[in-house]
């Protein structure tokens, strides 16, 4: 190799570095934590169900009124005589089980309850930023789904710059695509669909179009405030 | 002896850096040189190779590489020109971090992050034999006629895969390499071209020299 080369590669190297470090944008880490958000909540769904098998097994009857992650993990750590005596029977359907099987159930929940607490910290943090980032948008699509929204556009800069139809189908790409490629029915809604607005309007179609017309609006205002380009 | 060779039907690249595997590919020894393994689905230069296409990369090669990405590729093109240079271009701030690691231990590459629109501003390239493209972008055969006309040698060879789904999803993917075509005749002589299957849907890789 000459030694010119390797000079270049340095130089190159170095430059490549500084400039890589410049591209930070505010929203680099608000996407990241939408994409955990989402994965967090799908993983903590699936260790939920899997703590209610397990525990359907040792006392069944104290799982009729349970149905958030956290009523469950209080629930694993409770005494059994107590929460038989809270539901009324005297005897249970479940197992008595062996203590090394209790504290394998109740590492498990320790585990889910970390996971939830997680879950919400994500939640807080992207409602935090995006209202101080997108203050406009998130007024009129809540912080969290102008945060996801974002996430699937690629950036602030790059859902500013997206037509508010775009914006409406953000999360349909599978349903466009198939539209644009064979004669299926176009998508009305992605995402957006998840603004109570949306939902609960009966014309649905109408209603993401319009929302996203004021969407794309508002997250304009919020990018090119103070003279952004 | 030779940089690029075939064991069983499978491709490998003498390791230009031995002991270390770059994305987790399998070293072999073969006598006392180490390779490593070259996947065709992994690599659009590696598959339009398995499907025939001329190698146009020897030990003294300079290459401009568009769509370097995090290096996968310009590893195994920096193991078959290892007296020659890579300047590898890539935009996305994310990929192009794994490629400047790799630029580290391989002194043949020269990363540059800059956007292959415009190959005015690419500070460190030089007039290359060949000019190698993997970019998913609408304009592909724009950029890379820009690119050659700035970078690539008279009698250079120019390397493009065109991924047909990233210029029109809609039309069939030999309408869009006919559009494609056209526009490379009218500053290019076509060499060779191959389709991809099996190894990327609706892909095809040309093979030009300037007219």
């Amino acid at each position: 190799m000459s030694n010119e080369i390797e000079l270049l590669n340095e130089r190159a190297i170095k430059k490549a570095v500084t400039a890589v470090r410049q591209t930070y944008n505010e929203d680099k880490m608000i996407m990241q934590a939408v994409q955990a958000l989402g994965e967090t909540e799908q993983s903590n769904n699936i260790t939920y169900e899997r703590l209610r098998e397990m525990y359907w097994r040792y006392l069944p009857e104290a799982l009729e009124k349970i149905n958030t992650p956290k009523q469950l993990v209080k629930t694993v750590n409770n005494d059994k005589k107590e929460l038989m005596k809270e539901v009324g029977i005297s005897e249970s359907m479940g197992y008595d089980l062996r203590d090394d099987e209790l504290i394998m159930m109740k590492e498990f929940a320790s585990g889910l309850n970390d996971s939830v607490s997680s879950q919400g910290k994500l939640e807080e943090f992207i409602k935090r930023k995006m209202q101080a980032m997108a203050p406009e948008a998130s007024k009129i699509a809540t912080p969290l789904l102008t945060g996801r929204l974002m996430t699937i556009a690629g950036g602030f800069r790059e859902m500013a710059y997206m037509p508010a139809s775009t914006i409406q189908l953000l999360g349909a790409e599978k349903a466009l695509f198939r539209h644009l490629r064979s004669n299926a029915m176009p998508p009305k809604h992605g995402i957006i669909l998840q603004h109570q607005d949306v939902q609960s309007a009966k014309k649905k179609g109408k209603a993401a179009r319009q929302l996203a017309n004021k969407i794309a609006i508002a997250i304009r205002q919020d990018y090119f405030k103070g003279g952004r380009k | 002896m030779s940089y690029l060779i075939n064991i069983k039907g499978r491709m490998y690249t003498r390791n230009l850096v031995p002991g270390v595997s770059v994305y987790e590919e399998k070293l072999v020894k073969q006598g006392k040189d180490e390779y490593r393994e070259w996947t065709p689905k992994r690599s659009k230069l590696g598959a339009g190779l398995k499907k025939g296409i001329k190698n146009p990369i020897n030990e003294n090669t300079s290459v401009l590489y568009l769509g370097a990405a995090s290096g996968t590729t310009v590893s195994h093109v920096s193991d078959m020109a290892p007296k020659g240079v890579i300047y590898a271009v890539e935009f996305a701030p994310e990929p192009i971090k794994s490629l400047i690691m790799l630029a580290k231990k391989r002194k043949n590459i020269i990363p540059i992050f800059a956007d292959a629109n415009h190959p005015e501003v690419y500070e460190f390239a030089s007039k290359s034999d060949v000019v190698f493209q993997d970019i998913a972008q609408k304009n592909q055969a724009e950029i890379f006629t820009k690119n050659c006309l700035a970078y690539l040698k008279k009698d250079g060879v120019g390397v493009l895969a065109i991924k047909s789904r990233s210029i029109d999803v809609t039309k069939h993917p030999e309408v869009v390499f006919k559009q494609v075509e056209k526009e490379l005749y009218k500053t290019f002589k076509i060499l060779d071209m191959k389709r991809l299957e099996p190894f990327e849907r609706d892909h095809k890789i040309y093979i030009v020299k300037f007219k």
